[in-house]
């Protein structure tokens, strides 16, 4: 679960299915992002003509540079989120690694935009946890079943927080959840704190 | 944290620091890292055309990502090519879910996506050349949109982090970024011509 050491020839070479850059933890089966070399190729026209410097074309990054600091610099709450993203480090908490996403596994069958609700399922050996997402409006309604834990469970956001309480059985239902970012937070029965991985809802 | 040798790249000395300080729980530490990585992160998510909102979420979760994996990042100082690949998953999702990507991968389809980033008239650039410059990157072909806005971040990223943010070979980055320049070159030489044509008749 760390990316580890590759060459700059490594990279070079990389083709579909052999990134070394490629970081375990944020792993997306069905996302194919590899650009082959052939493709570069198609990247602009050859067209004769004006034959400008490296001098001119480094002032031309600088410009470019420039400009896009004025006018397309992350917004000041782009900024805060990062910063405040700090907060959710829990170093104690047992990590709970995503076993299942029907977005997923529908976007590798038939690329085609998500059926809802989305379903998504995690894991730790002493806890299972299964959430259905229904998208209402602007915003999210969780159902949840949790096995393996009790009492209070805790939905992270990004930057809000919102508890809930498991029923006699482990289920729980929340509603208004905002968009954007979402992971669930419980107690397993033998009092261990469970963190599952974070979504991108 | 590496004190002994001169010749080490002081950007890299610093940021091996900064996320070891991160990982004993230093706030300031991280605000450092956000500081000095938020713009890459950023140019990257406009690279892929996402909007503002979009673009935010993206980064949002790319820094989520970094607090959840702090502890197993084990080159400190490539944490800026760790950044660019998660944020570009981030973004081919965010892509794929709006129903926007219909491809097997790489970026061509990225010329049928609509630019998600706000005109250059809402931009308020006071420079004419400025103004024409910025309109004239969006004549470019879509690749070369996508890795100029990469490496138009501030600081300048290194052609190694530019690499692995768009999965592309590191070998082919300069001389790409070299033909996608001088075609925009070209572009704005020839808009400045037309501009200086004779007008048909008077107005405007």
């Amino acid at each position: 679960m760390s990316y580890q050491n590759d060459s700059d020839s490594e990279i070079a070479g990389a083709g579909p299915g052999s990134d070394g850059l490629r970081a375990a933890a944020v792993e997306q089966p069905g996302v194919s992002d590899t650009l082959s070399v052939g493709e570069l190729d198609a990247f602009s026209p050859q067209i004769t003509g004006y034959d400008p410097t490296d001098a001119e074309l480094d002032a031309l990054m600088e410009q470019l540079r420039g400009i896009a600091g004025q006018v397309d610099a992350p917004l000041r709450i782009v900024d805060e989120l990062a910063r405040a993203a700090f907060e959710t480090r829990d170093l104690d908490a047992e990590f709970a690694a995503l076993t299942a996403d029907s977005e997923v596994d529908e976007l590798q069958l038939v690329r085609s935009v998500a059926v809802e609700p989305r379903m998504v399922s995690f894991e730790t050996d002493a806890v299972s946890i299964d959430l259905q997402l229904d998208q209402v409006g602007e915003t999210l309604t969780v159902r949840g079943l949790v096995v393996g834990a009790a009492g209070e469970v805790l939905l992270d956001t990004g930057d809000r927080r919102i508890s809930a309480r498991l029923d006699d059985r482990g289920w729980f239902v929340v509603e208004g959840v905002p968009t954007g970012a979402l992971r669930l937070r419980a107690r397993s029965a033998n009092g261990t704190s469970v963190t599952t991985e974070w979504i991108a809802t | 944290m590496q004190t002994n040798d001169t010749s080490v790249d002081t950007t890299e000395v610093d940021v091996a620091a900064l996320v070891k300080a991160a990982r004993a729980g230093d706030q300031a530490a991280w605000n450092s890292l956000v500081e000095r990585y938020n713009r890459f992160v950023w140019s990257i998510a406009r690279s892929f055309r996402l909007n503002t909102a979009d673009a935010g979420d993206a980064v949002q979760m790319t820094w989520l990502r970094l607090v959840e994996n702090l502890d197993k990042i084990t080159e400190p100082d490539r944490l800026a090519s760790w950044l660019g690949t998660t944020v570009r998953r981030e973004c081919l999702q965010h892509l794929r879910r709006s129903g926007r990507d219909r491809s097997d991968g790489g970026t061509d389809f990225l010329i049928n996506v609509p630019d998600g980033a706000p005109p250059v008239e809402a931009a308020m650039l006071d420079d004419e050349r400025d103004r024409a410059l910025w309109q004239a990157m969006g004549m470019l072909g879509a690749k070369c949109q996508q890795l100029l806005r990469v490496l138009m971040a501030s600081p300048p990223p290194a052609y190694v982090e530019v690499a692995a943010s768009l999965a592309m070979p590191i070998g082919s980055i300069g001389p790409a970024r070299k033909r996608c320049l001088a075609q925009l070159k070209r572009i704005v030489i020839d808009d400045e011509a037309f501009s200086e044509l004779p007008r048909p008749r008077e107005g405007s």
